[in-house]
C-alpha cells in the first residue's frame, strides 16, 4: 500500500491556487478524480483547512523568493 | 621521420607542439607534487588574506587602508602622514605600528613599498604560509627548479641543435627559431615558479568564494572602522574593491591596484544550486525554516 | 580522524553504528551563511562546527565545493540535507542519493541529516518542507528510503522533524509515535528539531515535554535551535518556524530537558536564515544554549546520584 497518490494529491493543492479551490469548493469530487482511496477521500476531506491556508501563504513566499534569486 | 630534417616552417610547427607538450607536464608534475590537503589557517586575518593574495605589497595597502578607515593615519592624495594624536602603541599589529612610525612625518605612500623594515614587519605571514605550503617552501622550490630544469634542457636541447643543424646546412634564417625558443623557455618559467603552491591556489579561490557576499554588499559597507569587514573585503579582493565616497581616496592613493581588474573567476556564488528546490530559504540562505 | 561508534539504544533495542562520528562531549555551532561567514570565522574559538545545505553544492561549480573544502579544513562541518524527501511512500530519487554520497565522500563532515519530510509528489516539486501522513504507509516508505540512503551514501543520515502549519491528513500516529516508529527501526539517529517541537506542540496541542520523553534518549543525537513567528487567520494563530527570530526562551527550556536525559555527544546547531543579528548576539545565543543544556545535564547528575544512594 501507499500514499503516494495521496502525497501528489497534498503536493498540486499546496501549491497550485486554481486545484486548491478546485479542492475547497468540492473536495470529494477532487479527491476522487485524483484516485485516492476511500479512507484517503474521507481524510481529505477533514483536511486542517485553515492550516493549509496558513501553509500555502507561506510556500507562495518561500517560492517567489526562490524564484527572484535565480532569475 | 626525423624532427630535425623538418623545413623552417614545419619544424617551428613542431616546436610549437613540443613546447606545448612540456608546458602541460610541467603544470601536470608541479601540480601533482604540490596538491596536498588544506591547512587550517586564520581566514579571519586580513593581512594573512592579503600576504597570501599578493604578498608584501598587497598586505602594506590593506594595512594603510586599514588605518586611515580608523583615522590614525591620514590621506591627501597621494600622500600619507600620521594622525597628531595617534601613537603606535595604540595599535596591535607590527605593520601598523611600523607605518604609524613611518609617516610621523608626511611621505608619499608609495614609498612603503620599498621600505625594507616594513616588509620585515610582514615577514611572519610569509613564513607561515610557508610553513603551511601555501606559498613554496624550500622543498617545493626544489621541486619546481627540478621540474623548470627539465624543461629547459628539453626545449633549449632541441631548439639549440636544430639550431645548429640549421647552420651547417647554410640556412642562416633562425631568428624565429631563436624567438620561439626563448619564448617557450620564459613561459615554463612562468609555469614553474608561480607565486602561489597549487594548494595555495585553492585555499585564496575558496577564501574569495566564502567571502563572496561580503563583495556583494561592498556598496554598502560603512567606513569609520567599527568593524573589519571594508578591510577584509579589500584583503580578499584588493582595495578596488571598495567603494563608495568613503573609500573614494582609495583610488589616488593606490591607483594601480585600484584600476587592476578583481579577479573574476573567484566570484563564486557560494551558493551554487538551487537550494531550494524543495526548501525554499535559497543558495547558502538554509531552509527558511522547516516545514511552517 | 573519525571513529564508528556503536550507540547503544535504551531499552534493548539494535545496537547501531549510526553516524560517521560521534562527539565525545556536547558540541554547538551555526548554520554556516554567506552572511554570517567573517563572523564565523573569526570566532571559531566559540564555535565546535557549522551546518551547511548539502543542496546548495550538488550541482555547483568546482569553485563552490572547494571553498566548502576549505571551510571544512577550518572547522568541522556536518551536511544537512533539503530536498531529497524520505519521508515519503515514494522511493527517494537515487540521483539525488548519489550527489548526497558525491559530496559527503569529498568533504567527509562529521555526519548528515535530512528531513522526516516529503518535498514533492506526483511531479510537482513543493518547494518546501512537508509534513506527510502520519501513518504505516509512509513509515514503511520511510524506512525503506532511509535503508537506500545508508547504502549509497555508506553512513545512515539523523533524520529532523520538521514544524508544520497543516495538520496532514490521514495521520493516524501521533507525532512522537510516528517518529519513535521511524527511529526504532532504522539505523538513523534523530535530531530533535526543539523550535519544530515547540512550534507543533503550540500549534496542535500536545506536550512537548511528554514528546522528548518518548523519544529514544540514546538516539538523540543532534538538536537544532531556531526561532519563529506567530502567523494567523482569523482567530488561528500557529508558530511559524521561520529562521529569523531569536531563539525562544520555551526552546531553550526543552534543551535543558534534553540535557537531563541524554549523554553527552550531541551536536547543537543555531540555525538562522535571515533577519540576521550581530554575530555576537548569535554566539550569546549559542552560549545561552551550552548553559541551558549544562543545566540539564547536572540535574541528571545530581538525580543519578541520588539514585545511587537510595
Amino acid at each position: 500500500m501507499s500514499t503516494s497518490l495521496l502525497e501528489a494529491f497534498l503536493a498540486r493543492i499546496y501549491v497550485d491556487a486554481q486545484a486548491r479551490e478546485k479542492f475547497l469548493s468540492d473536495p470529494t469530487a477532487e479527491a476522487l478524480r485524483a484516485g485516492l482511496s476511500h479512507d484517503e477521500i474521507e481524510a481529505v476531506k477533514q483536511i486542517d483547512q485553515v492550516g493549509l491556508e496558513l501553509f500555502t501563504v507561506s510556500l507562495k513566499r518561500k517560492r517567489q523568493r526562490q524564484y527572484s534569486k535565480h532569475r | 621521420m626525423n624532427p630535425f630534417d623538418f623545413h623552417g616552417p614545419e619544424f617551428l610547427l613542431f616546436y610549437v607542439g613540443l613546447s606545448a607538450l612540456v608546458l602541460i607536464g610541467v603544470v601536470m608534475l608541479r601540480r601533482k607534487y604540490e596538491s596536498g590537503p588544506i591547512p587550517r589557517i586564520d581566514l579571519s586575518d586580513p593581512l594573512l588574506i592579503a600576504f597570501l593574495r599578493g604578498g608584501h605589497s598587497e598586505a602594506m595597502r590593506v594595512a594603510a587602508v586599514s588605518l586611515i578607515d580608523r583615522g590614525l593615519l591620514l590621506c591627501a592624495g597621494t600622500r600619507l602622514e600620521t594622525a597628531s594624536l595617534t601613537r603606535s602603541e595604540s595599535v596591535r599589529r607590527p605593520i601598523e605600528k611600523a607605518l604609524l612610525e613611518k609617516f610621523v612625518v608626511s611621505g608619499e605612500a608609495a614609498s612603503m613599498f620599498d621600505d625594507s623594515r616594513l616588509k620585515s614587519t610582514l615577514n611572519q605571514y610569509e613564513q607561515t604560509l610557508k610553513k603551511v605550503r601555501l606559498l613554496p617552501d624550500e622543498s617545493i622550490t626544489l621541486g619546481r627548479t627540478v621540474i623548470f630544469g627539465t624543461a629547459f634542457l628539453i626545449l633549449t636541447g632541441v631548439g639549440l641543435s636544430k639550431l645548429y643543424l640549421a647552420l651547417a646546412r647554410g640556412r642562416p634564417n633562425v631568428c624565429f627559431l631563436i624567438i620561439l625558443v626563448i619564448v617557450a623557455i620564459v613561459f615554463a618559467a612562468k609555469q614553474s615558479f608561480p607565486r602561489l603552491t597549487e594548494t595555495g591556489k585553492v585555499v585564496l579561490e575558496g577564501v574569495k568564494n566564502l567571502y563572496s557576499e561580503l563583495r556583494a554588499r561592498a556598496s554598502f559597507l560603512k567606513p569609520g572602522g567599527e568593524t573589519i569587514e571594508p578591510m577584509m573585503l579589500a584583503a580578499v579582493y584588493g582595495v578596488g574593491a571598495l567603494r563608495g565616497d568613503g573609500f573614494a581616496y582609495t583610488q589616488t592613493l593606490f591607483p594601480r591596484a585600484t584600476k587592476a581588474p578583481m579577479n573574476s573567476s573567484s566570484c563564486g556564488s557560494s551558493c551554487g544550486s538551487s537550494c531550494g528546490s524543495s526548501c525554499g530559504g535559497g543558495c547558502g540562505g538554509g531552509c527558511g525554516g522547516c516545514g511552517g | 580522524m573519525a571513529v564508528l561508534a556503536e550507540v547503544a539504544v535504551e531499552e534493548g533495542a539494535v545496537v547501531v553504528a549510526a553516524d560517521h562520528m560521534v562527539m565525545p562531549k556536547d558540541c554547538f555551532g551555526l548554520g554556516w551563511r554567506p552572511q554570517l561567514a567573517l563572523g564565523i570565522l573569526s570566532n571559531l574559538d566559540r564555535i565546535d562546527l557549522v551546518e551547511v545545505i548539502a543542496d546548495d553544492f550538488f550541482t555547483a561549480p568546482r569553485s563552490d565545493r572547494r571553498a566548502l573544502k576549505t571551510l571544512a579544513a577550518q572547522v568541522p562541518v556536518t551536511l544537512h540535507g533539503v530536498s531529497l524527501g524520505l519521508a515519503s511512500s515514494v522511493k527517494v530519487d537515487r540521483d539525488r542519493l548519489d550527489r548526497t554520497a558525491r559530496l559527503y565522500e569529498e568533504i567527509k563532515p562529521l555526519s548528515w541529516s535530512e528531513h522526516l519530510a516529503f518535498v514533492r509528489g506526483g511531479g510537482i516539486e513543493i518547494g518546501h518542507l512537508a509534513a506527510p501522513p502520519r501513518c504505516d504507509e509512509t513509515i514503511e516508505g520511510t524506512l525503506k528510503n532511509l535503508a537506500l540512503a545508508h547504502t549509497i551514501v555508506g553512513v545512515a543520515p539523523q533524520v529532523e522533524n520538521v514544524a508544520t502549519l497543516i495538520d496532514p491528513p490521514l495521520s493516524r500516529y501521533d507525532e512522537a509515535s510516528w517518529v519513535v516508529e521511524i527511529i526504532r527501526n532504522s539505523q538513523s539517529n534523530l535530531l530533535l528539531d526543539l523550535h519544530n517541537l515547540h512550534a507543533n506542540a503550540l500549534n496542535f496541542g500536545f506536550d512537548p515535554i511528554d514528546f522528548i520523553s518518548r523519544m529514544p534518549a540514546g538516539r538523540v543525537r543532534g538538536i537544532h535551535l531556531a526561532g519563529g513567528r506567530w502567523v494567523g487567520k482569523g482567530n488561528v494563530r500557529r508558530v511559524l518556524d521561520d529562521h529569523l527570530h531569536d531563539v525562544p526562551d520555551p526552546v531553550y527550556a526543552l534543551l535543558e530537558e534534553i540535557g537531563a536525559r541524554t549523554e553527552p555527544g550531541l551536536t547543537v546547531i543555531l540555525e538562522r536564515d535571515g533577519h540576521f543579528p550581530s554575530i555576537d548576539s548569535l554566539l550569546d545565543q549559542l552560549d545561552h544554549a551550552r548553559q541551558a543544556l549544562a543545566q540539564g545535564r547536572a540535574r541528571r547528575t545530581i538525580a543519578s546520584r541520588g539514585e545511587e544512594a537510595a
